[in-house]
């Protein structure tokens, strides 16, 4: 639990009362409210604002719960609905049904499982990546201690931009699924809220084995400069020809046997396994005129070896945050094994 | 290529290999993958394999064609053949490589019968390259907990693969067993090399 000052929250939550219209929830709701939003980690001052917004503001879903007469949870509602700003704001609010969520527990996207659920995340944003889609926003990585999870944000939802190596109370994003990888949605719905709380980011899945293959394109490529896609002849598939930067990686195959995995090194990875960097890796083919020299170096040094790789697990690939050969097995239990069967 | 079209690497001794002599079409999509039955009761479409190079010999007549003979940490030993058209990495590799290298193969098996009318099995590297002690020892731990994995299901469970291995090779698995203890106990003696 962490460490309120219930008196200072009693009074803060005096202050948002007093602020907020005479038929706003009694001051007792805001403070339990208030309360639940600082146990995530919310500055005191960010969950006033927040509660502020909440019942200070009108917001179109409270409108439809007034004229229709429903009581409705707000949490059933097309994530894709366009707001109507227009219909915002005459502050006047009777509901705390939409949003009153705090008391939930937050999902670690690990346990993400199913689409369409709604569902309150704390996480970090790892990366942002480039929309290459009109109707997203906002598209990256979030992770917590379970690991990532790909999120977008509708463009035309009114959510605030995150920004990257930034922790966030998400409340009501919606799970999506497509070709059976998990993301969540941003959406009219969803509450952006930073935290401080610390998050430390899982590193996904951990699989083992032997390095068997390597699938092309690997080594030395270039990658489009709008979307980051490997080009192929100079031609990114989404923008045609580009002149492209160059990068290094690797796709590699782990088989230990019984399962295989698809693995990716990226460039500090590769040159942390073989000593081959960027810089290296483009004199070695300026000197040669040969690209494909480069993960005919990078090969030998990597095939056959044993290795534990710990990363996130995107688009069917395990991509390498960190890698460790794997040492010997003692013989000593196998020697006994043995000898029982 | 997803992870699901593509056929596991086998572990197993040079001993257990060469002593298969059952190969089969696998039943799936337009190209089949090619088998060879373990006496142990696995199907195996790939190995993947380390050992120490012995021998390495151009065979061929007009073009080269290399014959690799690997052997593992139980003194058995594995061959292996590559031509520059089909194995070319392995080719390449061949020409240059010493004698007494721990090399790592990623080979499918092929069963062929000598003029003789034996069974043996060679191996068509796609890939080959040098390791050292510490992936061979690795190797040899994974093989040989693999080999007791088949042998105890071959004795308490039931499959296809391994009701048809009783009835082609029968059901003495020790020589499996002691191939793997000895390469065991050699893992504890001062590195040969």
């Amino acid at each position: 639990m962490t460490d309120i000052n219930q008196d200072d929250l009693q009074a803060a939550a005096e202050r948002v009362a007093d602020a907020l219209p005479d038929d706003s929830p009694p001051v007792e709701d805001i403070a339990d409210e208030m309360q639940g939003l600082v146990e995530y980690h919310i500055p005191l001052e960010v969950a006033m604002e927040e509660i502020l917004d909440e019942y200070g503001n009108q917001d179109p879903h409270q409108d439809d719960d007034l004229n229709g007469g429903t009581d409705s949870e707000g949490q059933t509602d097309d994530p894709n609905e366009p707001t109507d700003e227009d219909q915002a704001n005459d502050g006047h609010t009777d509901s705390v049904g939409a949003t009153s969520t705090s008391s939930t527990t937050p999902t670690k996207v690990g346990d993400l499982d199913a689409k369409g659920n709604w569902v309150d995340l704390t996480v970090k944003v790892v990366e942002l990546w480039d929309s290459t889609s009109d109707a997203v926003s906002q598209v990256g990585l979030l992770g917590d201690s379970s690991g990532t999870i790909k999120f977008a944000t509708w463009a035309t939802s009114d959510v605030p931009e995150l920004d990257e190596n930034t922790n966030y109370l998400l409340r009501d994003v919606v799970t999506d699924q497509y070709k059976g990888e998990y993301s969540v949605k941003l959406n009219d719905e969803t509450d952006v809220l930073e935290t401080d709380q610390e998050i430390e980011v899982g590193l996904g899945v951990e699989i083992s084995g032997p390095l068997i293959d390597i699938e092309g394109p690997s080594g030395l490529i270039k990658r489009c400069p709008e979307c980051s896609q490997v080009l192929k002849d100079d031609r990114c598939s989404e923008h045609g020809v580009v002149e492209g930067e160059f990068d290094l990686r690797v796709k590699g195959i782990l088989d230990d046997g019984d399962e295989i995995a698809k693995v990716t090194l990226d460039r500090e990875m590769t040159k942390q396994l073989t000593g081959i960097g960027l810089d290296t890796a483009i004199d070695m083919v300026r000197d040669t005129y040969d690209r494909e020299i480069v993960i005919r170096k990078i090969a030998p040094q990597i095939l056959g070896r044993y290795y534990s790789i710990q990363g996130p697990e995107i688009n069917g690939y395990v991509c390498a945050e960190r890698i460790d050969r794997q040492s010997t097995q003692p013989v000593s239990d196998l020697l006994d094994r043995g000898s029982d069967l | 290529m997803s992870t699901q079209d593509r056929e596991l690497a086998r572990r197993a001794f040079a001993r257990e290999l060469e002593d298969a002599t059952h190969d089969f079409e696998g039943d799936e999509g337009k190209n089949p993958p090619q088998f060879v039955l373990l006496p142990t009761g696995v199907r195996a479409n790939r190995l993947f394999i380390i050992g120490r190079l012995v021998d390495v010999e151009d065979i061929g007549n007009d073009t080269e064609y290399w014959q690799a003979r690997i052997e593992d940490s139980a003194g058995d030993s594995f061959f292996a053949y590559a031509g520059p058209q089909y194995q070319q990495q392995a080719t390449n590799y061949l020409r240059s490589v010493s004698p007494n290298t721990y090399v790592a193969a990623v080979a499918k098996p092929d069963v062929y019968q000598t003029d003789n009318g034996d069974h043996n099995v060679s191996l068509r590297p796609e890939r080959l390259v040098t390791v050292d002690e510490q992936a061979r020892h690795r190797w040899t731990t994974e093989a040989a907990e693999s080999t007791f994995d088949r042998i105890d299901a071959f004795y308490n469970n039931s499959s296809p693969d391994i009701d048809k291995a009783r009835e082609i090779y029968g059901t003495s698995l020790e020589s499996y067993r002691d191939a793997a203890m000895t390469a065991l106990r050699n893992l504890q003696q001062p590195d040969p090399k």
